[in-house]
């Protein structure tokens, strides 16, 4: 206790009512309950995953392990599913619909999004390297729908001038609309990976003489290889679960398109198109929600391909 | 011979020295002419003649042409304009330590009397045969000189180069060729009315303002529902997590429930918001759905946030006694409120253009709702079917009659100039709190 | 990826393209249909192509009766089938005959007086006698104000009847689905009946016939559209569901016309001939069969 008046008013100081205090004793007190929801939000997103395919699959059970005759479903072409006659559910249409479009799409996503990204990542610098990166994000910004009218009203056109194709929506229309939309996610993986292969790789190479070209095929591709190909699974991924974009641009017709110019129908807009009209409960709505889990297995199957092959990285470098 | 100083074609090329070796002129020529010889031998023999006195002149052996070139003609009034093809190529190199050498590119002579005498035994033992308009080249090889295997590999890193650079702006010209193109045909109905009036006339004009708040309501009660889950579950991936078989589990869900395509999410959110939790098709069911969507990118989002705090202020807190919570109350989540920030608005870009999973949960084709007016802004309630921006488009693209062009072209060009500011204002924002780090 | 694998890739996708883009038959018919969610869809397969016969597959299955429209404007060698309501002047729509008669046009008169093979009543389906605010609002749609609007639109109009009472409506939402062919009809309903009672908001969705129906059984909405008419078992569900008589109202006629591209030389056509082409082992695939002559495609 000392008898300076200054010093008798600080040690009542640390007695004071200040929000400050009040609010850390709150959050201090909140500790227990807070770090309970932590833990809970922790596993929210299981909770979710396993929730969405609980959900689906309930729906679906009954006709999956019920009338639905698996070997023609997964084989027929005829999907007839609301004939007065005789209901017939066979995907293989659909199948080599949403198969088509996928690899199409692919094929033009794939050397684009990864050129792209090696073109970022090694060749240009500075402005352009900025403006490339603003660019692929507005690519990664446009909604679906929005891709999708893009694809009937600018691709379509184009399409029926360049080639003579009889109708404007097909597969090689909705493959490029696929394609510009599956390419920021390549390219934003891509050059993540190629971004984490060490310098120390790229000095080697051209302390050896090697030039740009060289150091990127002979160097990084080899190094990259893991992040690059699950780049690439990623972008199956969204090509595969497109929706919105597909059910505009593919000309929706249920027929095992023989070339790109064919329109064809994919799992993902028929389950868009016709879920409202199915009567809930019955052999089509649920016919619809085993297909919805046959694509939440496949794009499942295809993420965790990708992210094991990712794991394979951590695996291998050891530096 | 007659010395015409007229400018011989032959000499234009400053780096080349050419002897004209021409076996029907008489004699050594002079002048423009001048090094016309009536054979090989005999210009070899001068070539050897005139390095010695270079040579005595001065020691420097840099300066001079780099390259001697032996061209053989038929007729001197040929000559003019005439180019002869190089068929035999030989080189020299007076940095060699060798004293060998057999005047190829890998291993050149070693300097030029050698060279030439080099370049006489061939001549004699008869393995030059030139005819007219051949000849023969004899450079110095000099240590930066691009070979031929240098020189292909500059033009594969050209190619290279060029490949990449068509594929990359491949995509920037499609872009922004598609973006003008759309912005071109919306251009005479984007306006403040657009935006504020309500579509009207059977939706054949008018505005769109009904889909615009349905999609801010719709955005906003979704992120307020995902945004405080997936900061927490980040939080949690981030902070309390340890590195075992069950966080990897975690890891593998969040990867996946990003991956899920729209249209599962739709039956999802039809399974189980409109029909278990009985909420109809309804606007909380809508959101529900959303948020489920946008989960995963918040989680990920969050968790590289706060990777990106570093450790010591991490340690620093628990060696004052800090408990986790506190540290992460106070030091970490402040610390990386701006990535936080950046990947929740983000997300709402996504929210607000998704169509398919509203499509069953709660998207109507047609609401009347006030043009103006306190009600005008809260036209919704939780439970009723809402107009969205996204579903608003694909209904005037496949349902309404006689609608014309433009405002099919605005309502996309709203969506997209209203994602595109929005993400532009998530990138500005990091980028201001970057700057006000101290670290 | 060496440069092997590049050239090899580029190859694959020229040899892809130039496969892919090989010379189509140029007068093969481009038949768009609407998908099976729609009341259009049912009634031209049971009106076309009776009651046993599917539809061919192939058919490019169409969103909504605009876009059949746009599709075969902009495609010459496309048929499709739509309202007559959504016309554009870029289409061409066919006379139809029916066994061996004349070929008629898809007019309004001839939708009124039943010439036109393929006139159809439009439907709105109520559970139970119709109350409070939904009655008001049927009946000011079966009024002279609701069947001027279905003129206006494009539809044939049925004899209008004034209602009883003209008294305010209670307060209350309506919800209402289902026909995509009747949506604007139903939207210019919803919106002018709405700009005049102010306590009643008609909320309209589409989807397709079949969508209202399914959500009247389920009991989600309370006035389904359908372009085609409820089925038995339909009808035994929902009252099954709701204890409530399914009430069947015809509120306008419309004439499904079928549309093809302004530049085909074809004028009319008959209802076997088009059973041939969209149905199932049909026999009609090109042009030639049908007009005599290819259509020059641009």
């Amino acid at each position: 206790m000392s008898s300076n008046p200054k010093a008798i008013a600080s040690d009542f100081g640390h007695k004071r009512i200040s929000v400050s205090r009040i609010w850390h004793k709150l959050g201090d007190a909140a500790e227990l309950p807070m770090v309970w929801l932590i833990h809970i939000c922790g596993w929210s997103a299981i909770l979710f995953v396993l929730a969405i395919f609980a959900f689906v699959f309930r729906e679906a059970a009954p006709m999956l392990f019920g009338q639905l005759n698996l070997v023609e479903f997964f084989t027929s072409e005829k999907w007839y599913p609301d004939s007065v006659i005789e209901p017939q559910y066979g995907i293989l249409a659909l199948l080599a619909g949403t198969g088509a479009v996928t690899v199409t799409s692919m094929v033009f996503a794939v050397p684009i999004g990864l050129g792209a990204a090696v073109f970022i990542s090694e060749f240009c610098g500075g402005k352009v390297k900025e403006t490339l990166k603003i660019v692929i994000e507005v690519l990664a910004a446009i909604p679906s729908v929005v891709w999708g009218f893009i694809g009937v009203v600018v691709v379509g056109p184009l399409i029926i001038q360049t080639t003579g194709a009889a109708v404007g929506v097909n597969v090689l229309n909705a493959s490029i609309i696929l394609a510009l939309m599956s390419v920021p996610v390549i390219v934003s993986v891509g050059e993540d990976s190629l971004k984490a292969v060490p310098d120390s790789y790229r000095e080697a190479a051209i302390s050896l003489g090697a030039s740009r070209w060289e150091v990127v095929y002979k160097v990084l591709f080899p190094a990259a290889r893991n992040g690059l190909l699950a780049a690439v699974l990623l972008g199956v991924g969204r090509a595969i679960g497109e929706t919105m974009a597909v059910l505009l641009c593919t000309g929706h017709a249920v027929k095992i398109p023989h070339s790109l110019l064919d329109p064809a129908r994919t799992l993902t807009a028929t389950i868009a198109s016709e879920l409202g009209e199915a009567v809930r409960g019955e052999g089509h709505y649920r016919v619809l929600f085993v297909i919805g889990v046959v694509l939440f297995a496949v794009t499942f199957l295809v993420n965790l391909t990708a992210d094991l092959v990712v794991k394979g990285i951590r695996g291998q470098q050891h530096d | 011979m007659i010395e015409t100083k007229k400018k011989d074609p032959r000499q234009s090329n400053p780096d080349v020295r050419r002897y004209i070796v021409c076996p029907s002129a008489s004699g050594e020529g002079q002048g423009a002419m001048e090094r016309t010889f009536a054979s090989i031998e005999t210009a070899l023999a001068a070539i050897s003649r005139e390095n010695e006195v270079a040579n005595a002149a001065d020691d420097s052996n840099t300066g001079g042409e780099a390259t001697l070139a032996l061209d053989l003609i038929d007729k001197l009034e040929e000559a003019d304009g005439q180019r002869n093809k190089p068929r035999y190529r030989f080189f020299y190199d007076t940095h060699l330590m060798g004293s060998d050498g057999d005047g190829t590119e890998r291993d050149p002579w070693p300097d030029l009397p050698s060279a030439v005498a080099g370049m006489t035994e061939l001549h004699q033992s008869g393995r030059l045969a030139l005819d007219p308009g051949d000849s023969i080249l004899l450079s110095r090889r000099q240590i930066f000189t691009s070979t031929s295997l240098e020189r292909r590999r500059k033009i594969k890193e050209a190619i290279a180069q060029y490949v990449f650079m068509a594929m990359s702006l491949s995509l920037v010209v499609p872009v922004v060729a598609i973006l003008a193109y759309l912005t071109y045909k919306a251009w005479p109905v984007l306006s403040w009315d657009f935006l504020t009036l309500n579509p009207q006339s059977r939706m054949t004009a008018g505005g769109i303002w009904a889909p615009l708040i349905g999609t801010f309501f719709l955005v906003l009660i979704s992120l307020l529902m995902a945004a405080p889950i997936g900061v927490l579950a980040g939080v949690y991936l981030n902070e309390y997590a340890r590195d075992n078989w069950y966080t990897r589990i975690i890891n593998l869900a969040v990867v996946n429930l990003a991956g899920v395509p729209s249209i599962v999410h739709a039956l999802f959110g039809v399974g189980a918001f409109v029909l278990a939790a009985r909420c109809g098709e309804s606007l909380l069911a809508a959101s529900c759905t959303l948020a489920v969507m946008t989960l995963p990118v918040i989680i990920t989002s969050t968790r590289e946030a706060l990777a990106a705090v570093p450790m010591s202020f991490r340690e620093a807190c628990w060696n004052m006694g800090a408990s986790r919570w506190q540290t992460i109350r106070t030091i970490v989540l402040p610390n990386s409120i701006s990535g936080i920030l950046t990947g929740i608005i983000l997300q709402v870009s996504r929210a607000a253009g998704e169509t398919a999973p509203i499509l069953f949960t709660g998207a109507a084709f047609y609401l009347k709702v006030a043009d103006k007016g306190w009600e005008s802004f809260f036209p919704y309630g939780l439970d009723d079917r809402v107009m969205a921006l996204s579903m608003h488009l694909y209904t005037l693209m496949t349902q309404v009659n006689n609608v014309p062009d433009e405002i099919v072209y605005g309502t996309a060009v709203v969506l997209i100039g209203l994602v595109l500011a929005v993400n532009s204002f998530a990138i500005v924002l990091r980028v201001y709190l970057r700057s006000r780090k101290k670290w | 990826m060496t440069s092997r694998k590049v050239v090899g890739m580029a190859a694959a996708l020229v040899g892809l393209l130039a496969v892919g883009c090989g010379t189509g038959v140029q007068d093969e018919i481009i038949r768009v249909s609407r998908q099976n969610n729609s009341g259009t869809y049912h009634y031209f397969r049971e009106e076309v192509l009776g009651k046993a016969r599917e539809f061919k597959s192939g058919s490019l299955d169409m969103s909504g009766s605009k876009d059949v429209v746009e599709l075969v404007a902009r495609t010459p060698g496309a048929v499709g089938y739509s309202g007559m309501g959504y016309a554009t002047d870029e289409v061409k729509m066919l006379e139809v005959s029916k066994d061996s008669g004349e070929p008629v046009g898809p007019t309004v008169e001839n939708a009124s007086s039943g010439d036109y093979p393929l006139a159809r009543p439009l439907y709105i389906y109520v559970l139970g006698e119709p109350t409070g605010a939904v009655k008001h609002y049927i009946d000011w749609i079966k009024s002279h104000e609701g069947q001027d609007i279905v003129a206006e639109i494009g539809y044939v109009p049925v004899n209008a009847i004034t209602p009883e009472q003209s008294d305010s409506p209670p307060e209350a939402t309506i919800t209402i689905s289902g026909s995509d062919t009747m949506v604007n009809l139903t939207q210019a309903w919803a919106e002018t009946y709405g700009q005049k009672f102010a306590q009643v908001r008609p909320e309209v969705a589409g989807g397709g016939s079949g969508v209202g129906i399914a959500k009247l059984i389920d009991g989600t909405v309370e006035m389904a559209n359908a372009s085609r008419e409820m089925k038995p078992e339909e009808r035994e569900k929902a009252e099954a569901n709701s204890g409530e008589k399914v009430v069947e109202i015809t509120v306008a006629l419309d004439a499904l016309a079928v549309y093809v591209h302004k530049e085909n030389p074809l004028d009319s056509i008959s209802l076997e001939e088009l059973a041939e082409i969209f149905g199932d082992g049909g026999t009609i695939k090109v042009w030639t069969q049908v007009t005599g002559w290819p259509i020059d495609v641009q």
